[in-house]
């Protein structure tokens, strides 16, 4: 499916060389780039003598948390499929009253970090917590146990199937509708032309979206710390805070690498590599389905979802905010810079993250061949190594090998001074540290939006004598432009919320929306948390806005 | 001594001399830089800031901020307190001199600990402040912690900082049992830890808070002094009575205060901030007699060893544990003063003199990974 020989990548790459060498480079650095933090656990793995690493790896506990791990990610991948799926064809293509804001709305969990999502439900749902104290005047003493597996499915599940949701809306968008106006003259019923018609066209973009809400459930740190649901995330951190646990946490992390890999490969089988284009004009929405009786019941579906990932948390939120505070809470007063600083790193980091998708996710798309799927791949493992893990890692390298002598001399002497530069708790080394770990979300976007441009149009200007990046250029990016948008605001969305590898290497003093909803929750001040985690949810709703609407450009 | 507080010198002018560098821009200018280091090298010429081991030592009754040599220099302290607890001292302490810059990184106490363990000696910490007495030993068994000097020492009851003298305790908490007044009184309560689970009067009608580092000292003293069986059937008894398992450090008292339980356990200075912003609130704070039940803790601090600023390090733990220090601590976290000079003045919760704490080498508490796996085995974690 992947190799030099199949159908499409012989007729994507006449126009070009079959291997653009400049290309195939960059994009092997910046894959090599994206990698080289994980080289971290291979050193402290190493560390380890060989009779240990047996010990550590085949036991019973660690089979007991690998199969955790797979269990939560399957789970919440399936599930978000089952509700993102749904939920996509309701807002694109029945009649469901107020389209636009029910599409916001649900995908809008993806804007909040499942730490605060997490947090508002545990107060919530908890065997006393705020919904024991409404039903305990009809007797009911405790709820039952949110906490464990189950509970750590159901709250991920809800804040990362917009992931799915996106992917699968656009593809929708995107095909043509009249084939499935076409299957019903035929007689075939709405769900049978759903599954021969619909479904093989989404299908890829199903798979794209589903790749990262996997890799995203197997990192999360924030959900199953506060569920105390036993998998990779919450055991490398606990390892972490242990004594002399860095080794075995290495271990763990390799592991979970291990488990990414045989992901990204199954995930590539499914996707498939087909253009996405089609010769003609025409991406027709078709016939709205009329959903009849069935629109306020569908209307209310979305409503409980929207009130119950959004609403509730922003209600505990708001409410910890006008309930009483101390005198403590000043040192935890809201500034501005703090919200500028958040604005101001994650744009950087979202445009950094889309530069350099771009070579790896065109040569991907363009010249599919072992190779580029490697570069390709490859990019995605950051997505799944937690934060922390990326974090410590560049802590190692800042600190140790992060330090540069510049030369130089100053008017008027001739003597070489040289000065010292570090990139240890800087921006730079914390913008690397967010392109790591969110640039996938890029590459997925950009690399679809690649495949849906006819390569007939930059073959076209290429016997107009241009040359092959000026075709590029004029031709290609305005094209992938919406594709290359909607990829960075994602970046930029998920690094709004990144936490772990914000404490470890920003510059000492440097405060964003993040940190101080930190400081203020580990000092037990939970009001103070409530503006910076408002702001944060307002800011990347607007990020989530400007997803939406590139993906409107499409259809 | 001495020695090493010369090298510090010469390592500290090229350090400072890319810190400035790096908090202006990134964008090289040539010019620039050299004037950053020509103005530095300055200040290391006419003032050699600190004083060596040439110092005005604490002492127990208690020494002024005043009494104290002026400090000077950029501090590097990496935190696991909260901002709220420490962040108003060290900027009052800033402000005192005019040539010291304090920077404080804000993370968890083990974030911290593995974070000093990945930079190795490149660790631009020049300090590490802990929640808890725990980190400071694991640091030293890392072999990351220098000796402090005497005075200083001397200056904290030997329970409260470590024996080998290379941390030391700069606020005291102790174990507390929160009561609601409206429903006991102290008299009434037990004077014994173990008793809590098997008196009736008590089921259904205790919390405590079990995600805390507190618990975890609490839980891994218990094992060493009374072993793990002990340490299980009294957890388990706690839960066979019914006991509310907490999160977050106010939830106990507040439940307490609102009469949710009778009875909470928690480190006595939430108590404090509660009594503090709710004096009328039915809450009364007791101790139990000489067990862990009243188990002290200390929140402390290390030098580091690879610090190039071990000297002023040195002397800015003499001003924690200086009156003014001391004084912040009673005053705004209500935890303990560490030195016999400061007074508790704080009428709501018992002074310290009147505590039987019991007698806790505070080292043994580095390695709380047992008491993690005990409660991870009765279904806490």
């Amino acid at each position: 499916m992947v190799t030099d020989t199949n159908e499409p990548a012989d007729r994507a790459s006449t126009a070009q060389d079959a291997r653009p060498l400049g290309l195939t480079l960059l994009s092997g650095a910046i894959a090599a780039a994206m990698v080289f933090p994980l080289s971290w656990l291979l050193v402290r793995a190493a560390e380890v003598d060989a009779a240990r690493a047996f010990g550590i790896v085949f036991r019973a506990r660690n089979f007991e948390i690998t199969l955790n791990s797979l269990v939560l990610m399957g789970s919440v991948t399936v599930l978000s499929v089952l509700i993102a799926v749904p939920l996509a064809v309701l807002t694109v293509r029945t009649d469901l009253p107020y389209r636009r804001f029910w599409t916001v709305v649900v995908a809008l969990p993806l804007a909040l970090p499942s730490y605060i999502g997490a947090f508002a439900f545990v107060s919530v749902f908890r065997p006393r917590g705020v919904v024991q104290s409404w039903l305990e005047p009809f007797g009911v003493q405790e709820l039952p146990s949110i906490y464990g597996l189950p509970g750590a499915i159901v709250i991920i599940t809800l804040y990362t199937y917009p992931y799915v949701y996106i992917t699968t809306r656009a593809a929708l968008k995107g095909f043509d509708g009249s084939l499935v106006d076409a299957a019903l003259t035929l007689e075939q019923s709405r769900w049978a032309a759903f599954r021969r018609v619909t479904l093989p066209q989404i299908q890829p973009a199903i798979a794209a979206g589903a790749l990262l809400v996997a890799l995203y459930a197997v990192s999360d740190f924030g959900t199953p710390a506060f569920l105390q649901a036993e998998v990779f995330t919450r055991q490398i951190y606990l390892e972490h805070r242990s004594l002399g646990g860095a080794h075995y946490a290495a271990f763990l992390s390799l592991q979970l690498v291990a488990i990414t890999l045989l992901i990204l490969s199954v995930e590539s089988r499914i996707r498939g590599n087909e253009p996405l284009y089609t010769d003609s004009a025409s991406s027709g929405t078709g016939s709205r389905i009329r959903l009849g009786r069935w629109k306020w019941p569908a209307t209310m579906a979305c409503g409980l979802l929207g009130f119950v990932t959004l609403v509730l948390p922003v209600l505990i939120y708001a409410h910890w905010l006008f309930t009483v505070q101390t005198t403590r809470a000043e040192t935890f007063a809201f500034s501005p810079i703090h919200a500028l600083n958040s604005v101001g790193v994650s744009a950087v980091a979202a445009v950094v993250a889309a530069a350099l998708a771009l070579p790896v996710a065109y040569l991907a798309a363009r010249h599919p061949n072992r190779l580029s799927w490697a570069f390709e791949r490859v990019t995605y493992v950051g997505f799944a190594v937690p934060g922390i893990v990326i974090g410590l890692a560049l802590v190692f390298f800042g600190a140790n090998y992060g330090t540069f002598s510049v030369g130089g001399y100053s008017l008027g002497d001739t003597t070489l001074r040289t000065v010292e530069l570090s990139v240890y708790q800087s921006i730079p080394i914390l913008v690397f540290a967010y392109v790591v770990r969110f640039m996938p979300q890029a590459v997925g976007a950009t690399r679809t939006s690649v495949l849906q441009v006819n390569p007939k149009l930059t073959e076209a200007a290429a016997t107009l004598g241009k040359e092959p990046i000026s075709a590029f250029r004029s031709v290609t990016l305005p094209l992938i432009a919406p594709g290359v948008v909607a990829g960075a605001a994602l970046v930029f969305l998920t690094t709004m919320k990144e936490l772990p590898a914000t404490l470890l290497l920003r510059p000492t003093g440097f405060e964003t929306l993040v940190t101080r909803i930190w400081a203020a929750e580990s000092a037990a001040v939970y009001g103070q948390a409530a503006i910076p985690a408002l702001i944060l949810i307002v800011v990347s709703g607007c990020s989530m806005v400007i997803i939406l609407k590139q993906e409107d450009y499409d259809g | 001594m001495p020695g090493t507080d010369f090298e510090s010198v010469e390592t500290r002018r090229t350090r400072r001399g890319f810190l400035a560098l790096g908090g202006g821009a990134l964008a090289v200018g040539f010019a620039g830089c050299t004037e950053d280091a020509t103005d530095d090298e300055g200040n290391e010429d006419d003032n050699p800031t600190e004083v060596g081991d040439e110092y005005e030592p604490v002492s127990r009754e208690g020494t002024s901020w005043d009494d104290l040599p002026p400090l000077a220099g950029e501090l590097t302290i990496y935190s696991g307190r909260t901002e709220d607890q420490i962040d108003p001292v060290i900027r009052d302490i800033e402000a005192l001199y005019d040539d010291l810059t304090i920077e404080v990184r804000y993370d968890s106490n083990e974030a911290h600990l593995s974070t000093i363990n990945e930079e190795g000696e490149q660790s631009p910490a020049d300090l590490l402040y802990t929640q808890d007495s725990g980190t400071l030993g694991a640091l030293k068994e890392m072999g990351r912690t220098v000796a402090l000097t005497d005075d200083v020492i001397e200056t904290v009851p030997s329970n409260w900082r470590d024996p080998g003298g290379t941390w030391v305790g700069v606020s005291g908490r102790v174990m507390a049992v929160l009561y609601n007044t409206d429903n006991y009184s102290a008299e009434e309560l037990p004077d014994d830890i173990f008793e809590y689970a098997r008196d009736d009067r008590f089921r259904d009608d205790m919390g405590w808070r079990v995600d805390s580092g507190s618990f975890l000292s609490f839980i891994r003293a218990m094992m060493i002094e009374h072993g793990e069986e002990t340490t299980r059937r009294f957890i388990e008894d706690m839960e066979a009575a019914g006991v509310t398992n907490h999160e977050g450090g106010s939830t106990t008292p507040e439940a307490v205060a609102a009469g949710e339980v009778s009875v909470g356990f928690t480190n006595h200075y939430y108590g404090g901030r509660l009594l503090d912003d709710q004096p009328d609130a039915p809450m009364g704070v007791h101790f139990t007699d000489g067990d862990l039940g009243a188990l002290f803790n200390v929140s402390g601090v290390a030098v580091l060893d690879s610090s190039d600023n071990q000297a002023l390090a040195r002397n800015f733990t003499r001003h924690v544990l200086s009156i003014e220090g001391q004084e912040f601590f009673v005053d705004t976290n209500r935890e303990y003063a560490v030195i016999p000079g400061v007074e508790y003045a704080f009428d709501a919760v018992p002074s310290i003199d009147d505590i039987n704490y019991p007698d806790f080498d505070l080292n043994q508490l580095a390695d709380v990974e047992p008491a993690v796996d005990l409660l991870r085995e009765v279904g806490y974690r």
